[in-house]
């Protein structure tokens, strides 16, 4: 006989967060907020540039004998720069950016006043165009300043450029409004974030620290199932079988049962593998916990009748082996104990992914509603066990009807192979 | 409601995030007026129609107090439904804004219509998922670039009507798609994070488990050592099964019995609320959850996780005892309804509660907070 042992968790039983996390924690939600902003900065610059792009071609277009085109290169070159700050945010490219953006800027503006006819002053519209992508050069790191003074540069360089070339040219300098609006957006945004920053780090990282606690309870709540179904299994099984045998000496079986299971409970670290386990090699009928439930019971007075595909529970993992061979042990307890019968059937079946097992049995039968909350076997013993490796239970039985239970647990199958042989069964049918 | 998969939005994903951004939403949705206001002053002399004038700030204004209203903590998730209406708004005070011009409106550039649309995209950014944001800010950007074409006549300069609809089109577009990319940047920062979190923790808590075992054996094993231990040793010494023993069996196995039941019939919630004192054997536990159908059971790990959070920050944060915790669930598996009662709660707890109350809102549906003599959630969860 094996002896029974606390069935290890192979890791399956640490529960895996839900598809939702709960929030950023505190060290890394600014740098992912300034990384937002910053990439959001980009891609106002980049639609201003790509609109002033497209009036400056419309200007070309309307005013042929103007050369307005180098003005459209020279928004392109910008653009070239955009994307060279947007792909890495240095200050090196930062600052590159805003003094090469001005002089393309002061370029821009020149060829413009000089070539478009009905621009006349440094506020026009593709100007603002250019100033809004100079404002718009994302912040440097994650601090308030860095967020700011990149974007006020990038303001006093867009208005500066302009301004010198209108001058230059002779032309009024006027007030931009859009600029400015860019400019305060930027503020408003940053000092806003920058404020509200503190006052969220403190509870973000309490809830974190729940989830983990979470983590860490749900691991041990699947431990005590397990220790619970393995008290039901040995020292309530072994109390049950005292109470109900008949005084005199004592079984030679009974005693090496009960030796056994102490040895199981207080004697074992249930942390480590049980040592001197006899481990058979798995792939095979022989190796599974299963069978040897089989012969334990067939051991103590059970007549069992085995059909069916018993090689379907070779491909079983070790932990679903466990759960499924210690839940047809209840079940045949049960028939032993209650049912009147000697005799029962275990059937097995594969396919679709899921290994079957039903206990079949002839004698009197029960109404699961009926009872008694104290009685744990097809609760813990069963139920607990195949629902923690995902598997499902499902109970027919009546007064006087027989009992049948059919266990269903996942094959160990690759999910692939599993989705394949139910798409032969499909193109078989 | 409903409870499918969460929206990716920084609201339900980042609830505190979303909870220290409010601030800017009112900001956002008070600036689009300080921008239209002026705006519509200085062209009040070429304004053929005042009523529509006054019409189009009025509508926009209502909009702004639609996004304020709607964006509050308490009123979580925010629908597509409102981020839809609260467009179509601002797209109508453009609209009115235009027509009050009509005829009278020769350069695009001063209408604010496009700047107040754009700046109500860029704050709908933590409450809709950035795809929306994208079709929301392109469906606007058509409809403002429709009502340019229409002016065109008007227009002074003789540049293509492109020319006219780019310029108009662009404040829409430019701050629409800067909500949007935020948005997705941050979804995509946390996304990764939480693949890496995901994975650090699960390695952690693995690295607890021989440590759990132990102390859930020696739990078990401490009560065994009461009874049961001293029990079968002197049964398997001796040769003779007893009458004596067989009482004792019986016994010792209804006493474990009994434990075993108030074990079994505790949830994880009543154990949070009351935790069992460690290493006692009695069988008689106080019971906080009223839950006969175990629904508790079928809370997913992140609604866990928040209701966990909760309970952590009633001491912590506003000096309530979690045993003042009721907790009633009632329904179906398909739609489980928690009421959560905490005894004397008032105004100031809910406050203080604030951003636990946004986690719990981004993991539960419909969370609604009264408070009368007592502070109560209620809130439902899909517990299949």
């Amino acid at each position: 006989m094996r002896r029974l042992r606390f069935p290890q968790g192979d890791g399956r039983s640490i529960p895996s967060g839900g598809n939702v996390s709960l929030g950023l924690p505190g060290h890394l939600a600014p740098r992912a907020v300034s990384a937002g902003i910053a990439a959001a900065c980009h891609g106002i610059a980049a639609v201003c540039l790509s609109a002033a792009f497209l009036v400056a071609l419309a200007q070309q277009a309307t005013n042929e004998d103007r050369a307005i085109w180098p003005a459209v290169l020279v928004i392109v070159a910008l653009g070239g720069l955009l994307a060279a700050v947007a792909h890495e945010r240095t200050v090196f490219r930062v600052v590159a950016y805003l003094t090469l953006g001005g002089a393309l800027t002061y370029l821009f503006a020149s060829i413009v006043l000089t070539q478009v006819p009905v621009i006349t002053s440094s506020g026009g519209w593709l100007f603002s165009m250019l100033k809004v992508a100079l404002v718009m050069v994302g912040a440097v790191g994650v601090r308030l300043p860095g967020v700011l003074l990149p974007a006020i540069a990038g303001w006093v360089i867009g208005e500066g450029a302009t301004a010198g070339a209108a001058l230059t040219l002779g032309y009024p300098v006027t007030l931009d409004v859009a600029p400015a609006l860019a400019l305060l957006l930027i503020a408003v945004v940053g000092i806003g974030t920058a404020l509200r920053r503190p006052v969220a780090r403190r509870d973000q990282s309490a809830i974190h620290r729940a989830a983990m606690d979470e983590r860490v309870a749900a691991l041990r709540a699947g431990v005590e199932t397990r220790a619970t179904a393995l008290l039901h299994d040995t020292v309530l099984n072994d109390l049950a079988a005292i109470a109900a045998g008949r005084p005199g000496p004592l079984s030679p079986g009974l005693r090496t049962k009960v030796q056994q299971d102490l040895e199981a409970i207080v004697g074992q670290d249930w942390s480590q593998p049980a040592e001197g386990a006899p481990e058979l090699p798995s792939g095979v009928w022989e190796a599974s916990r299963i069978s040897q439930v089989l012969e334990d019971e067939a051991a103590a007075g059970l007549a069992v009748t085995l059909s069916g595909d018993r090689d379907a529970v070779a491909t079983l993992d070790r932990e679903v082996d466990d759960a499924l061979g210690l839940a047809v042990r209840q079940l045949l307890v049960n028939v032993r104990k209650h049912s009147g019968v000697s005799s029962a059937e275990v059937v097995v079946y594969g396919g679709g992914g899921m290994v079957s097992v039903m206990v079949i049995d002839s004698g009197r039968g029960f109404d699961e509603a009926a009872v008694q909350r104290d009685r744990f076997g097809l609760r813990t013993s069963v139920r607990s066990r195949i629902a923690a490796v995902d598997g499902r239970v499902q109970v027919w039985s009546a007064p006087g009807r027989g009992t049948s239970v059919l266990l269903q647990v996942p094959d160990g199958l690759p999910a692939q192979s599993s989705a394949g042989a139910s798409a032969a069964a499909g193109s078989a049918r | 409601m409903s409870s499918g998969p969460r929206e990716a939005t920084l609201q339900s994903l980042d609830p505190l995030g979303a909870l220290a951004g409010r601030p800017l939403t009112v900001t956002g949705a008070v600036a689009s007026l300080l921008v239209a206001v002026p705006l519509s002053l200085a062209a009040w002399r070429d304004v053929a129609s005042p009523v529509l004038a006054v019409a189009a700030l009025l509508v926009l204004a209502a909009s702004g107090l639609a996004l304020i209203v709607s964006s509050a903590a308490k009123r979580a998730p925010f629908p597509r439904s409102t981020a839809l209406a609260v467009i179509a708004g601002a797209l109508l005070a453009h609209i009115l804004g235009v027509a009050s011009l009509w005829e009278r409106n020769t350069l695009v550039r001063d209408d604010w219509g496009p700047v107040a649309i754009g700046v109500l995209l860029l704050t709908l950014c933590p409450y809709r998922p950035a795809a929306e944001l994208v079709r929301l800010s392109v469906g606007a950007a058509l409809v403002v670039g429709a009502v340019t074409f229409l002016q065109q006549p008007f227009f002074v300069t003789s540049l293509p009507a492109l020319a006219y609809i780019v310029i108009s089109v662009t404040p829409v577009l430019a701050l629409g798609l800067a909500g949007a990319i935020f948005a997705s940047v941050v979804l995509r920062r946390l996304a990764h994070w939480r693949e890496r979190a995901v994975r650090a923790s699960e390695a952690h808590a693995a690295t607890l488990q021989q440590g759990i075992v132990r102390s859930v054996q020696q739990g078990r094993v401490s009560i065994l050592n009461r009874d049961v231990v001293p029990f079968f040793t002197a049964l398997t010494e001796g040769r003779e099964l007893t009458v004596h023993h067989q009482r004792r069996a019986a016994e010792i196995a209804t006493a474990i019995r009994s434990v075993m039941v108030a074990e079994t019939e505790r949830t994880w919630l009543d154990e949070l609320l009351v935790p069992a004192p460690a290493g006692t054997g009695t069988s008689v536990w106080p019971r906080a959850v009223d839950d006969p159908s175990r629904l508790v059971d079928g809370m997913d790990f992140d609604q866990r996780a928040a209701l966990r959070a909760f309970v952590g920050a009633l001491p912590d944060r506003a000096g309530v005892d979690p045993r003042e915790v009721r907790v009633r669930i009632r329904g179906t598996p398909a739609s489980a309804v928690v009421l959560l009662t905490i005894r004397g709660g008032d105004d100031a707890l809910a406050a203080a509660l604030a951003p636990y109350l946004a986690v719990l809102r981004a993991v539960f549906d419909d969370l609604i907070l009264t408070i009368d003599t007592d502070l109560t959630l209620r809130f439902t969860y899909d517990a299949d």
